[in-house]
């Protein structure tokens, strides 16, 4: 979740709470908060709400919430007489330009524009893929007339932002750190997008800006771009920080014409959204009576716009308010300001009989019988990786994982059996012997599909441990279900030839047991005799005929 | 008074009818070792049952030396011999017999055996008078190895040049004092522990238990014992069993389709990208076959939504599911009669580097609840139940999932005092139902096991949780669940 630092005091300043009484209505709005260090509040913002990422932003929700400023209130805007022309465009076909005047940068509120920029380019934006932004010094502009198009990247020159020398293009993409983050989104055989003014390079969006229009304190007015394949995200976002730089004290928005060869489109947009709720739908979704008229007020200080007809609300959305889909998201709205501490909590429910899945009821009473029999439960990771299974499976049958973080987790274990000699060898020092079982999944590949599977585990590890032994628990276990337990003589790659047997239930193989062999022993380190068996619960269970509910 | 071991020696020479032997011939008679036999006997000489008698006497034994000679021959016989062989040469003489040739040259010469002149040793004596002779000497040697003594005045020369040593040694000779029989029938025995022999035949009556020191520490057991994470993850079945909640169960390897589409998650959302989900190298695809009608649904709602083109294939991709709610999706699209009430615990797996707060896989349990009249109020309420019936104070904090709406966050106070965020809840977006097909509103929750767990045993690791170790496993100590 996006996490953002602010002034502690501007937002008191802007919003006349204490320190207190933030914290608790910034929870309220999902928002965590804490004074990290002396002035500065540290707060995390939940990805739905982007429109919360700066100051201006989070203080017109909390004033909405404490009822200090209600609705929506309509921003100055004008239409100025700035156009963009768009020319190729190949794959990021998609731009909004708009302007703030009189936002008055100052040292504090560059750094948190900055701020802004980068959490909305990693929230919304999708790390600059679904849209980028580009602010720019409106008073530093060549002219008025833009163009965005797709150039070939290794004739176009410019400065770039914070940089020393002209560059072209290309050079940008392989020599600058920006340029290898971002570069290979959009370049497209040799071309990349870029935004000129009078034919000068002032952005080569999602890359970088040119340094001629750079934003510094002092700056008055700004001009934003935002570029990206999906139109909807682009105006959104235009909207978001065109209304967020407005609530500054005399911001005024300016609309640009952006021309393409079909239409003649205003941004930022600002369209408002109307959503119709039937009060009715409130109370189903709450189970609690709240009256028309207040559910409007409720929906005000949410910084709606609410028309009351007779049945039903009318809602205006702010076009900043890119989490409302429709009528449920404003209900959770109405919940959230009248307090989810506020709602009665209902505790009587029709009695229902519930119920545990035969696997748990099976694997109760199989530990059960193995704890009497004097074993311990062990539980491990279904992840395994290769020091485990130290090459003794066949890489067709494993899981893997495509993209692991440790290659130690990066496959499914395929059996019990390497887990176990993992835990022999972790108690070879304790007093013997050393009894234990586990349960547990398990997964590998049956010509080419997955399968998973429960499988019981069990591990005799002594001065002298035999075959018998632990062949006598399970047998015990399987007659004590009230079926029949047998071996037959097997092979298994981890047990000795001879002392390996295929365990029989009811004649049904359902699993394997024997002596652990003294290589694989010495190979992990284990200098006791061991005896290890691994049963399938799921055919366990079918023999025994407990299946269906 | 008798120990349980004087009367264990006592009954054996009474059985064996033994009232005089030599220590050493005891143990062959009674079938008890020396060494015991000898430290008995000296507590029953104290107790006057038996008496000790001590016989000392001389004796000889042969020395290291000694025996080395009987094996190797006499210094000065293997003199003789070698100048029988034709060895004449004293300096080859000396060569051959090294340290000894000094001692062979100055006894045979006393002896009158040899005589020396310009290097050259000569036998003075037919070598059968002199080999006659030197038996003479070994014969007395072996029977002093044999039988311990010698009466030849011979051994005074044998003594001298070191082969003998003289001993003396203690025999000992055990007697009864009294008559045994009598004193076995009268004895009272004092014993370690009572045996089932002691009940059964009556004895008991004559026996006294030795006193123990009743506050010795005893040996440690281990026990088998049932993990206690397992034991926690069966009291929160248990609990939600209680409630009304019938377990359900999904697979690990899942399809984006459970875990992501039908919960309403963009295609390109943040948390479906490499960095968050672990996917399978291979099969990367699984199988939609048989769910065309939800797959169409799912394709409807997601375009009209989110207003993007829905691929299949991207939603036929396994992934490890990444939390239990892909369960209660399957169980959703079963479309099941309400009132419905399910759960399932089970293992997730994340993208996250292992650390004492983090697991790539732990547990989640999951719970949904629907009816026709189920409301955000029943969700509320039932998160409050289950945190009371935990032994935890709730706190709700309006929260954020692309899948539920009204979204809540519920967190408990731990014994700590901190404030841990369990719950992640919610009523299911009505987008999520039709996916589903079903028209019932559903409230669902889930949370993740180990860090409650880890709170609730005061275990600041989380990986302690699986630990391999036994002892750890087995000596936890029991804790009062709820």
């Amino acid at each position: 979740m996006p996490v953002i630092r602010l002034s502690l005091e501007k937002i008191m300043n802007l919003t006349g709470l204490t320190s207190r009484e933030l914290e608790d209505t910034l929870f309220r709005l999902k928002c965590e908060s804490e004074e990290i260090e002396p002035g500065v509040l540290e707060v995390e913002v939940n990805p739905d709400r982007p429109d919360m990422l700066i100051t201006e932003g989070l203080v017109r929700a909390i004033n909405g919430l404490t009822g200090k400023e209600t609705g929506y209130s309509a921003y100055s805007t004008v239409k100025t007489n700035y156009s963009v022309e768009l020319g190729n465009l190949r794959t990021r076909k998609h731009i909004a330009v708009g302007i703030v005047e009189n936002v008055n940068v100052d040292e504090e509120f560059l750094q948190e524009l900055i701020q802004f920029q980068e959490k909305l380019h990693v929230t919304f934006g999708r790390r600059r893929r679904k849209a980028a932004i580009g602010f720019h010094n409106l008073s530093k502009l060549p002219c008025n007339k833009l163009e965005y198009t797709y150039l070939d990247s290794s004739e176009v020159k410019f400065q770039p932002l914070h940089g020393d020398r002209e560059m072209s293009g290309l050079e940008i993409l392989e020599e600058t750190e920006q340029g290898k983050l971002y570069g290979g989104i959009n370049l497209e055989q040799g071309e990349h997008p870029f935004l000129l003014a009078c034919g000068e390079v002032i952005a080569m969006p999602p890359v970088i800006n040119a340094e001629i229009t750079r934003v510094e304190p002092g700056t008055h007015s700004l001009l934003i771009d935002v570029t990206g394949p999906d139109k909807w995200t682009v105006m959104k976002l235009l909207d978001i920080i065109t209304l967020n730089l407005a609530e500054r004290e005399g911001a005024k928005i300016g609309q640009v014409t952006v021309m393409s060869e079909s239409e003649e489109i205003f941004t930022p947009l600002l369209e408002e959204e109307l959503v119709e709720l039937k009060p009715d739908y409130t109370h189903q979704v709450l189970d609690m009576e709240i009256p028309i008229r207040e559910q409007a007020e409720i929906l005000e200080r949410m910084r709606y716009n609410v028309e009351v007809s007779e049945s039903k609300l009318i809602v205006t959305v702010p076009p900043y308010r890119v989490d409302i889909l429709g009528e449920i998201d404003l209900v959770e709205d109405i919940a959230i300001a009248y307090g989810y501490d506020n709602i009665p909590l209902k505790t009587t429910w029709t009695i229902m009989r519930g119920g545990l899945s035969n696997r748990t009821m099976f694997i109760r009473k199989i530990s059960e019988i193995l704890i009497g029999a004097g074993f311990t439960e062990i539980m491990q990771l279904v992840l395994t990786g290769p020091t485990t299974l130290s090459g003794k499976w066949n890489p067709s049958i494993l899981v893997e994982i495509g993209n692991p973080v440790m290659v130690e987790y990066s496959i499914l274990r395929p059996s019990l059996i390497p887990g176990l000699i993992r835990v022999a060898r972790t108690n070879i020092s304790t007093s013997k012997p050393v009894k234990t079982f586990e349960i547990g999944q398990v997964a590998y590949k049956e010509k080419g599909i997955v399968r998973e599977s429960w499988r019981l585990g069990l591990l005799y590890m002594d001065d002298e441990a035999s075959y018998e032994q632990l062949q006598a628990v399970v047998y015990k276990v399987i007659k004590l279900l009230g079926i029949k337990p047998g071996a037959a003589e097997s092979k298994h790659p981890y047990f000795i030839e001879g002392r390996t047997g295929k365990i029989l239930a009811n004649n049904m193989g359902v699993g394997f047991l024997g002596e652990a062999r003294p290589d694989i022993l010495l190979e992990f380190g284990i200098e006791y005799p061991t005896v290890l068996a691994e049963i399938d619960l799921d055919k366990l269970m079918e023999a025994v005929g407990w299946i269906g509910s | 008074m008798l120990s349980e071991s004087e009367y264990d020696l006592l009954r054996r020479m009474v059985e064996k009818r033994v009232s005089k032997a030599k220590l050493d011939d005891l143990p062959n008679i009674i079938e008890l070792d020396k060494s015991t036999i000898a430290s008995l006997s000296e507590l029953l000489q104290s107790k006057d049952v038996l008496r000790i008698l001590e016989k000392r006497e001389k004796k000889y034994v042969l020395t290291g030396r000694g025996v080395k000679v009987l094996r190797d021959g006499l210094p000065e016989e293997n003199l003789v011999k070698l100048v029988s062989q034709g060895v004449t040469e004293l300096r080859r003489i000396r060569e051959k017999l090294g340290d000894e040739a000094g001692i062979a040259i100055g006894i045979a010469r006393r002896n009158g055996w040899i005589t020396i002149s310009g290097g050259i040793v000569e036998l003075a004596k037919p070598i059968d008078d002199i080999l006659r002779e030197v038996e003479e000497k070994k014969s007395l040697l072996r029977e002093v190895a044999e039988k311990g003594f010698g009466e030849s005045k011979l051994l005074s020369e044998l003594i001298r040049r070191g082969l003998v040593r003289e001993e003396e040694v203690v025999e000992k000779i055990i007697l009864t004092a009294k008559r045994l029989v009598q004193v076995l029938e009268e004895a009272t025995v004092e014993k370690g522990r009572l045996t089932h022999q002691d009940l059964k035949t009556g004895r008991w009556a004559r026996v006294k238990l030795r006193k123990y020191d009743v506050s010795a520490e005893p040996p440690d057991i281990r026990l088998g014992r049932r993990h206690f994470l397992s034991e926690f993850l069966d009291m929160l079945r248990d609990l939600m069993k209680e409630l009304g909640f019938t377990e359900a169960e999904g697979p690990l390897v899942e399809l984006e389709l459970y875990n992501f589409d039908l919960l309403f998650q963009p295609q390109d959302h943040p948390a479906r990208e490499v960095h968050d989900t672990l996917w399978i190298r291979d099969p990367i695809y699984g199988r939609l076959e048989g769910l065309e009608d939800l797959v169409e649904r799912v394709r409807h709602v997601h375009e009209k939504g989110w207003g993007y083109k829905w691929s299949t294939l991207k939603a036929s991709k396994h992934v490890l599911r990444s939390q239990t709610t892909s369960v209660s999706a399957r169980v959703i699209t079963s479309k099941p009669e309400p009132p419905i009430r399910y759960f399932s615990l089970g293992r997730v797996f994340r993208s996250d580097v292992i650390d004492a707060s983090h697991l790539p896989e732990f547990h989640q349990l999951d719970g949904i609840m629907g009816d026709e009249l189920t409301s955000f109020r029943d969700l509320l309420g039932m998160l409050t139940e289950i945190s009371e019936r935990l032994g935890f104070r709730i706190r709700f904090k309006p929260g954020y999932f692309p899948f539920t709406e009204p979204s809540v966050e519920g967190y408990v106070k731990l014994p700590n005092g901190k404030w841990l965020e369990l719950f992640g809840a919610g009523m299911f977006r009505p987008e999520v139902l039709e996916m589903a097909g079903i028209d019932y509103p559903v409230v669902a929750w889930g949370f993740g096991v180990e860090r409650l767990a880890a709170a609730y045993y005061g275990l600041t690791d989380i990986r302690m949780l699986y630990s391999r170790d036994i002892d750890f496993i087995s000596d936890f100590p029991v804790r009062r669940m709820r």
